[in-house]
C-alpha cells in the first residue's frame, strides 16, 4: 500500500473521484483515482485499467505506479476502496485550459494535440482503443501532453459494445449504435482539434441526447462549417477529413492525420482581446525560423460601422502601420464577415 | 524473415518503405513520405521524426533500418540532412540495439543489388521494380525504396 496524504479532490465522475495525493514514501504528488466497489463489476475490471496503462507506457500517456484495492492510508478518503495511484499533472486537463480562455493559441493547440496523437497511434499500435478521448482526457504539465483515462480502453482491432465515452465527441457509427474502431477515435481525435482550436461553444450541446445523437449520425454536429476567423482551409480540410461522417474517409490512422496536421502552416498565434461592438485582434507572427519572433497584426472589427482595419509592424518594437489595402467599409455583415476570414487566415497560412 | 525499412531523409522531410520477404520475394508493407513539423523548432522537429521512427520500428517489427546518406564526395554539404540521419540512427539503437543499421552510398547499393551499371543509374530499378512500388511516386520514393530493396539482400 502506497504511503499516500490526500490533498484535494481533482475530479470525478460515475465511477467514483480522482484525488491530487503525496506519496510520502517518495515525496512526490500522486492522481489518485479512487473507485467505489459498487461502480466497477469485478477486480479484474479495475486492475484492467492500470495493467493497460502499464503496457502501453509511452511518453505522452500517463504513467501508472500502481493498482491495489484496500483502505488507504492517510488523512482523506478513509473508507475501504479501490485505487490507482498515476502520475499527477500540474496544469490539468485541455478542457481546464478552454474553460479559462475562449480557445488555445493555435500553435499550442496543434502542439498539444500531435502529442496526444502519439499516445493514439501508440495505444491502436498496442491493439487498443481508447474510446474516450476529449481534451479532458488530454493532461498537461508545462510542456509535457500525456493521454488519460483508459477506463474505457478495449483491446483489438474493433472494438466492443458501442455507447461508451462522451456522446458530443463520438463519431455517428457509434452514435448509430456500431461498435467503436480506430476510426472512431480519430473521430473523436477530430472533435477535440475541432474545439481545440476554435473553443468549447463550437462544440457544445444543451439538450436532448437522442436529438444530438441523430445530428451526429448525420453530419450535422459539430458544425463543419463554422470556424474562428484566422482558421485556414488547409486547416479546415484536414477537421473536415478527420471528422468526415464516412469513416473509410477518414484519415487512414493517426499518424496520417498528425503528419496532415503537422504539414499545415501556422505563420501567425490569435488572441481576442475584446468583444462587443469591437473585435481587437492581436496576431503575432513567426520570425523567419518558426518560433522565432516576427511582427505584430492587429485587426479591429466594428459591426456597428462595418470596418475592418488591418495594423501591422514588421518587427518588435516599431510602429503598428495601418494595411489600407486590406481596410475598408463594407455594405453588409456578411461581406464584413468573410473579408476578416479572408485576411485573418490569409494572415495565419503566410504570415504576411 | 527480415523485415527492413528504407529511408531517404532531407532536411525537412523524409520517405520511406517498409519492406518484408526475400530479395527475391520482397513485399511492400507500408510507405511514407513525411513532412517534418512545419510550425515546430529544429529540437522539436527532430523529437518528433524520431517518435515516428520509434513508432515504425515498434508497429512493423523492424528488424533493419537502412538509409541513403550523402555521397561522401558531393560538394553539397547538408548539415541538416545529416542531423535526421543521425537521429535515424539513434533512434533505432535506443529501440533495439539488435536492429542493424546501416547507411548506404550509391555505389554500395549497385554492389548489393549487384546492378550492372553506372553507380548513379541504380535508382532506374525503380521503374522496373513497378509492380512492388506501385503508387509510389518516383522523385519522392526512389532512392528509398532502392536502399530498402539492398537491405533485404
Amino acid at each position: 500500500m502506497a504511503n499516500l496524504v490526500y490533498i484535494e479532490r481533482i475530479g470525478g465522475g460515475g465511477f467514483g473521484e480522482v484525488w491530487k495525493a503525496r506519496d510520502r514514501g517518495v515525496d512526490a504528488l500522486r492522481a489518485v483515482k479512487i473507485v467505489e466497489p459498487s461502480a466497477i463489476p469485478s477486480l479484474k475490471d479495475f486492475n484492467d485499467e492500470a495493467r493497460v496503462l502499464n503496457e502501453l507506457a509511452h511518453d505522452n500517456i500517463i504513467t501508472v505506479y500502481g493498482a491495489e484495492p484496500g483502505p488507504t492510508t492517510g488523512t482523506t478518503p478513509d473508507v475501504d476502496m479501490y485505487v490507482i495511484i498515476m502520475e499527477y499533472m500540474d496544469d490539468g486537463s485541455l478542457d481546464d485550459a478552454l474553460q479559462k480562455e475562449a480557445f488555445l493559441p493555435l500553435r499550442e493547440a496543434v502542439h498539444r494535440f500531435s502529442a496526444a496523437c502519439f499516445a493514439a497511434a501508440h495505444a491502436h499500435g498496442k491493439g487498443y482503443i481508447h474510446r474516450d478521448i476529449k481534451p479532458a482526457n488530454i493532461l498537461v504539465s508545462d510542456a509535457r501532453t500525456k493521454l488519460s483515462d483508459f477506463g474505457l480502453c478495449v483491446p483489438g482491432a474493433v472494438g466492443g459494445a458501442s455507447g461508451a465515452g462522451t456522446l458530443v465527441y463520438a463519431a455517428p457509427e457509434v452514435a448509430d449504435g456500431n461498435p467503436t474502431t480506430v476510426a472512431t477515435d480519430i473521430y473523436s481525435l477530430g472533435v477535440s482539434l475541432h474545439e481545440l482550436i476554435n473553443g468549447s461553444s463550437y462544440v457544445e450541446w444543451i439538450g436532448d441526447e437522442d436529438e444530438l445523437a441523430e445530428r451526429i449520425s448525420r453530419g450535422r454536429f459539430p458544425a463543419r462549417d463554422e470556424f474562428q476567423p484566422f482558421v485556414h482551409d488547409k486547416l479546415k480540410r484536414v477537421l473536415r477529413k478527420a471528422m468526415h461522417v464516412d469513416a473509410s474517409k477518414r484519415y487512414a490512422d493517426v499518424d496520417e492525420l498528425r503528419h496532415a496536421l503537422e504539414a499545415v502552416p501556422i505563420k501567425c498565434n490569435w488572441t481576442l482581446q475584446s468583444v462587443g461592438n469591437e473585435e481587437r485582434w492581436t496576431g503575432l507572427a513567426d520570425g523567419p525560423k518558426p518560433g522565432s519572433p516576427g511582427g505584430i497584426f492587429q485587426v479591429t472589427v466594428r459591426r456597428k460601422s462595418r470596418e475592418f482595419e488591418l495594423r501591422k509592424c514588421k518587427s518588435v518594437p516599431g510602429d503598428m502601420r495601418r494595411v489600407n489595402a486590406d481596410c475598408g467599409t463594407f455594405a453588409s455583415l456578411t461581406a464584413l464577415g468573410a473579408h476578416q476570414r479572408a485576411v485573418m487566415a490569409r494572415v495565419t497560412e503566410t504570415g504576411k | 524473415m527480415a523485415t527492413v525499412v528504407g529511408v531517404r531523409c532531407w532536411s525537412d522531410r523524409y520517405a520511406y518503405p517498409v519492406l518484408s520477404g526475400t530479395s527475391d520475394q520482397p513485399k511492400l508493407v507500408k510507405h511514407g513520405h513525411v513532412q517534418l513539423p512545419v510550425n515546430e523548432s529544429r529540437a522539436a522537429q527532430l523529437a518528433a521524426f524520431r517518435t515516428d521512427v520509434l513508432a515504425l520500428l515498434t508497429k512493423h517489427e523492424v528488424t533493419k533500418a537502412v538509409f541513403k546518406t550523402a555521397e561522401r564526395i558531393s560538394k553539397n554539404s547538408d548539415t541538416e540532412r545529416a542531423e535526421v540521419e543521425g537521429v535515424l540512427q539513434e533512434a533505432c539503437f535506443s529501440h533495439d540495439p539488435s536492429v542493424e543499421v546501416k547507411s548506404q552510398v550509391k555505389s554500395q547499393i549497385k554492389k548489393a543489388l549487384d546492378f550492372d551499371g553506372k553507380g548513379g543509374e541504380v535508382f532506374t530499378l525503380f521503374q522496373k521494380r513497378e509492380k512492388l512500388f506501385d503508387g509510389l511516386g518516383k522523385t519522392k520514393f526512389d532512392e528509398a525504396a532502392i536502399t530498402a530493396l539492398a537491405g533485404l539482400v
